[in-house]
């Protein structure tokens, strides 16, 4: 590495020790230092409010430790990864004391509401003020020093030491669900072991650090062995594997609400609806390609059909069983779907993601409104929804009712599956890819952007029906955008058109929240966080479907893409890749 | 509107015409019902009027930045309603404090260029930044993806500027040579329409002028036409490509001051529904136009300010303004369905 | 050495007034509870626990000894109505906080497990699932909201765990077609709020022709409606007009000039604080308004209404609840606490009040009922808890004489109209 590339490392650490300190104070203002405060991770020694701002700024350090893979040169000598991870670290902690110095000096507070005398005192690790902002250079040091260190191990050791740090942090964030299953299991004197006040105790962390540890490097040194002697074994073998997995898989999903109890069953069921309708939107946009921000229309159309019919309040007052309300409001589904996707399909994609909003917010404000209030209740939404029945078990315990949800997501996910890979998930495909093109094969565009519609449409509604009788009641209140954002979310975040995906993006997005009340007041920066980071980070989500992660990875070498879809001749100028 | 009949009718076809059928008789109609029971007198049509064109002026300026951006990149700028936003949010507190030293009502003008100046400056440098970080990186990927980023960027940006100011409804100080009324051809009309109206006419044709004389309008409209041959020219596509969203964030800071003349509140949720409306007015008008983005949002103003009276009172509905957003996004729906390349747009 | 000595004499004050409150609610309590509780086995099985507990249909909750007995809170305290839920949850924590320093209830502490009800019923259930899964919560102070209540008095009465809500307005709650067995509150039903509105606006006023807003909320949408029906049954008047407008609309100019054109007497808008100021100053301005009087109700007093509608909210009429504010309990035992407990010098909102007296009303059915066993383990049946409840008569609270009728309504029904003149409110209505 010569001078100038050195000079060149230097300088990139200095910036992203800025945005180190950026990050940080961002994290600071926005409140989550100080919300986040009372949250344990390991009691006594580490809090999670704490902790957020000095992640920001070690992975910034850690990031300065490395040249980007563009420039073309090897790792630094290892003085220089020290070098600049101290520098990175340095600058963070430096800017983080300058900000706190300031908030001292200017009263903050009167324009940004967290920037208040808490923040300050935990921002300086609990010291007073002068001491305060010099110890947090120390720990600079130390965080720069830790930053290289890490860069410099072996990547055998590196991995599992990662992974250690980051099982405390989850296992511990997990606290209220393990205490809770624990409870459940009748192990209290586990739960007090590991947890207390809300975060893993100091024997806990370790147990927890040192059983990561020991997995990963087993895995990393022998790891291979294993692998390589799995896919050595005959066919049939590993068939066998297969089906004993599935099978404890059933039986794991059999009984996990009798294991979890009431609560968590609640929480899950709640994660089963949006799977659901994450399901639903994925056939739409990640299947079809059409963007729909108004899927919400849906989940309440199937809330307030299921309501109207099976409710004995209602303006019918048919008060009919919800198994036989379900086919119905599928129908009901259907219809809508058609109606609403009709006059939409022949749209351009941005502008149908417009209209689909418009058309969510239309349905919103309709049901609250004064106009049809004879039949929703307009404000008062419709009271006395009744569970199904069904062998005299009650389904309003969530225990219960998550046996049906259960049956729809199975259900649900089979039709998807098998939709993927049919005649018509391949005219999805050639679709998706070239509408001209598939258009020219001899497919029926309209019918098939119709059909995806409706399946979608029906999807939603089930998940609204489940709503409906989950609830007992049903207001119009939080039927709105947000519901379309999140589901949006969660398939962004699994990734567009894999089923796995919708599971994994709901459990995470939807599930989460309802356990760690702490996030529930970021939840929607988060999800909006969630959009841009995949999109620029990793466009196929955390578990891409092979077939769009080819998609949205060729295009990056793909000139004539864009132009092709917009209409611009070809060959933009080229734009260079963000980074310092 | 095409009134050739396609040669078969299919069922998008049939639910279109249906549509298309549905909604004339219902304007027709609920206006005609509306306006024989004459509840509301010519004054009250009158007043409606010009609350709408105030209204719909916040509207177009707000529409320009969708329409800039639209024109040079193609894509839909989500998050510009909460460029309007922070703007406004952040001079909130520069206003309070000019107010409480008296500067605000001692010395307005110097004031109110401040106010002006910070709420501008803000949305200038949030779009700037916005531009850089989340939509830079994507220009040459498929079409959903800038479009999902900038959805992500919207509620991001909301959100964050709930949590640096706030969850409150915050109230603007009262700016004493805005209260009262014009007399203008002997008809009373509040002060802050007035100034509003101006001063949105004023800045949307320097928006005009700019456009076609400057040296960076003309590379502007170069790079809307043809990024390659503008590139080619020695037109640096980058820089423009900022200028836009720069002057397009400075607009929406000043249609931000221009709203809070009118409505007096800031909160952190307040882009949003502009934001969609505004959009509404600039593809109504023909996205990439500004003229029409302009006419668009006068329209849009005074039809959500007459519409749900006029084509619903009549018929019978309750709480008529209520449906106003109902009004709206209708038109948004029904200008995409019908007339995606707008009423000054040519068709593509 | 203050900070002693304040506490000594907050404490002997609280002693006082927590003495007066049992004499006069604690007997008369026991008296009609008794007679309440005959369906209930507790009458025959004297005071074995574990007979009682066997014949209680939800059993009891067992409070080892030296353990806190748990009460649950389900409020928002979370997003934008975070500041309703927090100051309900304050007012709830002072309750066991003064308890706690007396010693506790039967010797136990009290403590607290708080869930967020989001004002949802989304949030409500959830909450209420997460605290009756909790077989120590001994009963719950909540919900904020009513759409969360709905579904969460459902889950709570289903499991037996006694809800008293400090906030939760709507009249399905307490409705006998609707009420769960286990629901009670301490709030005002908005039939009561409505048509003391209704009488004030004829009776004082005069007015014969009104108009009315709402914001599309369940308790502005439900207030309005009483509003009318009332004004029409009980005077006679006309209605010109029943609005809507959404609680983020910020433009109402068009909403009033329709409203002038069927030339009202009185507006009654009774929407919450941001929606209320920007409407009422923008009536002022409209033509044809000039002589209009406006009145709202208790989402529109508050200092922040005051100070958003400046100039124009002089003359503004709102109703709420004939809170009888300035009795010791409140200004010398419970503000201090309060604002000790969240670190502030002003009360977040309106129902902290309404969430002390419930958590006192609940605390005293749990030391009327609790039953000690041999090992010092406290009983708490829980029929018995939430027959306790219900049977509270003229208990002297803070937000004035409380007594439960047999659906779960327990506020004073005692509604004042204030008059806003120089930025502060006035109690004008009714006189006494």
């Amino acid at each position: 590495m010569n001078d100038t590339m050195l000079g060149r490392f230097y300088r990139r650490a200095a910036g992203l020790g800025l945005l180190g300190t950026l990050g940080a104070v961002y994290v600071a203002l926005i409140g989550i230092v100080e919300r986040f405060e009372p949250r344990n991770i390991v009691t006594g020694y580490l809090t999670l409010g704490l902790l957020t701002a000095a992640l920001v700024v070690f992975v910034t350090a850690y990031r300065a430790t490395e040249p980007p893979h563009s420039w073309g040169i090897g790792p630094p000598p290892r003085q220089h990864v020290l070098g600049a991870g101290v520098l990175a670290a340095v600058i963070g902690a430096a800017g983080v004391a300058l900000f706190l110095v300031l908030n001292r000096a200017l009263p903050l507070d009167a324009v940004l509401v967290n920037a208040n005398d808490r923040m300050s005192e935990i921002l300086g690790l609990g010291l007073e003020f002068p001491a305060g902002a010099l110890a947090l250079l120390g720990a600079g040091l130390a965080f720069g020093v830790a930053a290289g260190g890490l860069r410099l191990l072996a990547p055998r050791f590196r991995g599992p030491l990662i992974a250690a740090v980051v099982a405390v942090m989850l296992v511990s964030l997990m606290e209220p669900f393990m205490r809770v299953v624990l409870l459940q299991l009748g192990q209290n004197a586990i739960s007090g072991f590991f947890y207390q006040s809300g975060g893993l105790t100091v024997p806990g962390a370790i147990i927890v650090a040192g059983a990561v540890l020991a997995i990963g490097l087993a895995n990393s040194l022998r790891g291979e062995a294993v692998r390589e002697r799995v896919a050595e074994m005959p066919a049939d073998q590993r068939r066998g594997i297969q089906i004993a997995l599935f099978v404890v898989g059933i039986v794991f999903l059999l009984v996990l609400p009798q294991l979890i109890g009431s609560f968590l069953s609640e929480v899950v069921g709640t994660v089963g609806l949006y799977i659901l309708m994450g399901l639903g939107l994925n056939i739409v946009v990640g299947y079809a390609g059409l963007l729909d921000l108004g899927y919400v229309a849906f989940f309440a159309i199937g809330a307030y059909a299921t309501a109207i019919l099976t409710s004995p309040v209602s303006v019918l007052g048919w008060g009919l069983s919800f198994w036989v309300a379900i086919p119905i409001v599928m129908l009901i589904a259907a219809l809508s779907g058609l109606i609403i996707g009709a006059p939409v399909l022949r749209l351009r994609g941005d502008y149908l993601a417009i209209v689909t909003l418009g058309i969510g917010e239309i349905v919103r404000i309709l049901l609250l409104s004064d106009a049809l209030r004879p039949w929703t209740g307009g404000a008062q939404g419709i009271l006395q929804v009744p569970p199904p029945e069904f062998a005299d078990i009650d389904f309003f315990q969530p225990q219960n009712l998550y046996y049906p949800i259960l049956a729809f997501v199975v259900l649900g996910a089979f039709v998807a599956i098998s939709l993927a890979n049919s005649r018509v998930g391949r005219a999805w495909n050639a679709m998706r890819e070239d509408e001209d093109v598939a258009a020219a094969t001899g497919i029926n565009i309209t019918n098939y952007k119709l059909l995806a519609f409706s399946l979608g449409a029906v999807f939603g509604c089930i998940a609204g029906a489940f709503l409906a009788v989950k609830l007992g009641s049903i207001f119009p209140h939080n039927l709105n955008l947000l519901v379309s954002i999140t589901v949006l979310s969660l398939i962004i975040l699994g990734g567009m058109g894999s089923i796995p995906g919708v599971i994994v993006g709901a459990f995470v997005l939807v599930g989460l929240p309802e356990l760690l009340r702490e996030f529930a007041e970021y939840r929607l920066l988060i999800y909006g966080a969630v959009l841009i980071v995949m999109m620029l980070w990793r466009p196929e989500g955390l578990i891409p479907s092979a077939q769009r992660k080819r998609e949205l990875r060729e295009h990056e070498d793909d000139e004539d893409q864009w132009a092709h879809q917009t209409g611009v001749p070809t060959a933009m100028p080229a734009v260079e890749r963000p980074g310092p | 509107m095409r009134l050739r009949l396609p040669e078969r009718l299919s069922f998008v076809d049939l639910i279109l015409w249906g549509l298309r059928v549905a909604i004339v008789v219902f304007v027709l109609v609920g206006s005609y019902a509306t306006l024989s029971q004459g509840v509301l007198g010519f004054d009250g049509w009158r007043t409606l009027l010009i609350v709408g064109v105030a209204q719909g002026s916040i509207y177009a300026l707000i529409a320009l930045g969708y329409t800039l951006v639209y024109g040079v990149l193609f894509m839909i700028n989500f998050a510009h309603g909460e460029v309007f936003m922070a703007g406004v949010f952040t001079a909130f507190f520069a206003a309070t404090a000019l107010a409480d030293s008296g500067i605000l009502n001692g010395n307005p003008l110097f004031g109110l260029a401040i106010i002006f100046a910070v709420s501008m400056v803000t949305s200038m440098v949030v779009a700037v930044i916005l531009e850089r970080v989340a939509y830079r990186p994507l220009r040459r990927a498929p079409r959903l993806v800038p479009l999902i980023t900038a959805i992500g960027a919207s509620l991001f940006l909301q959100y964050t500027f709930r949590s640096l100011y706030g969850s409150g409804v915050r109230s603007y100080p009262t700016i004493e040579i805005l209260t009262g009324t014009f007399d203008i051809a002997g008809v009373p009309i509040q002060k802050t329409q007035v100034v509003v109206i101006v001063s949105a006419i004023l800045l949307m044709v320097g928006l005009y002028f700019f456009v076609q004389r400057t040296r960076t309008g003309r590379a502007m409209r170069a790079v809307s036409e043809d990024k390659d041959v503008a590139a080619m020219m020695g037109i640096n596509v980058d820089r423009v490509i900022s200028t836009t969203f720069a002057i397009g964030g400075l607009l929406a800071g000043a249609a931000g001051i221009l709203y809070v003349f009118l409505f007096n509140s800031v909160s952190f949720s307040m882009g949003f529904l502009p934001g969609i409306k505004a959009f509404t007015a600039a593809v109504l008008g023909g996205i990439g136009n500004i003229v029409g983005a302009m006419l668009g949002g006068l329209f849009l103003g005074v039809l959500e300010s007459i519409g749900p009276f006029l084509f619903l009172d009549g018929l019978g509905v309750p709480s008529t303004n209520q449906l106003r957003d109902v009004v709206a996004f209708t038109l948004l729906v029904l200008v995409l369905i019908f007339r995606p390349y707008g009423i000054l747009g040519r068709k593509e | 050495m203050q900070k002693q000595l304040r506490w000594t004499a907050i404490f002997a004050v609280m002693l006082l007034a927590l003495a007066a409150c049992t004499n006069t609610g604690g007997t008369s309590q026991s008296a009609s509870g008794s007679a309440a509780a005959s369906t209930s086995a507790s009458a025959d099985t004297g005071d074995d626990p574990e007979a009682v507990c066997a014949a209680d249909e939800f059993g009891c909750v067992e409070v080892a000894d030296g353990d806190p007995i748990v009460l649950g809170t389900a409020l928002v305290i979370t997003t934008a109505d975070a500041d309703l839920g927090q100051d309900s949850q304050y007012g709830a924590h002072v309750a066991g906080d003064l308890r706690n320093e007396e010693g506790g209830v039967r010797g136990h502490m009290i403590e607290w497990d708080d869930q967020d009800d989001q004002c949802s019923a989304e949030g409500g259930t959830t909450a209420a699932r997460a605290l009756v899964a909790d077989p120590q919560i001994a009963a719950v102070i909540g919900t904020s909201c009513s759409g969360a209540g709905v579904p969460a008095a459902q889950i709570t009465s289903e499991a037996g765990v006694t809800m008293v809500s400090p906030s939760n307005t709507a009249p399905s709650l307490t409705d006998p077609a609707t009420h769960e067995p286990f629901y009670a509150r301490t709030a005002h039903n908005d039939k009561v709020q409505g048509a003391a509105m209704a009488q004030f606006a004829c009776e004082e006023l005069g007015v014969t022709r009104a108009a009315t807003v709402h914001d599309g909320s369940p308790y502005a949408e439900q207030l309005q409606q009483v509003f009318a029906d009332e004004f029409v049954a009980q005077c006679g008047g006309t209605i010109t007009g029943q609005e809507a407008v959404a609680p983020t609309d910020t433009d109402f100019r068009t909403l009033l000039t329709t409203i002038a054109a069927g030339d009202p007497e009185l507006i009654y808008y009774p929407i919450f604080t941001a929606g209320g100021a920007l409407m009422t100053q923008q009536a002022r301005e409209t033509a044809g308004l000039e002589d209009v009087e406006l009145a709202g109700a208790d989402g529109m007093q508050s200092q922040t209404f005051l100070t958003t509608a400046g100039a124009a909210g002089d003359g503004v009429y709102t109703s709420g609840p004939d809170l009888a504010f300035e009795n010791e309990l409140y200004q010398d035992v419970f503000l201090p606490a309060y604002y000790e407990l969240c670190g502030c010098d002003a009360t977040l909102s309106v129902f902290h009040a309404h969430a002390f007296d419930a958590a006192n009303i609940v605390l005293d059915a749990i030391d009327e009922v609790a039953l000690e066993g041999d090992d010092g383990t406290l009983y708490i049946p829980r029929t018995a808890l939430r027959d306790a409840v219900f049977a509270t008569s003229d208990y002297e609270g803070v937000t004035g004489t409380l007594t439960c009728d047999e659906n779960g309504d327990c506020a004073d029904p005692k509604i004042s109209v204030s008059l806003i003149g120089n930025g502060a409110y006035e109690r004008i209505w009714p006189e006494d």
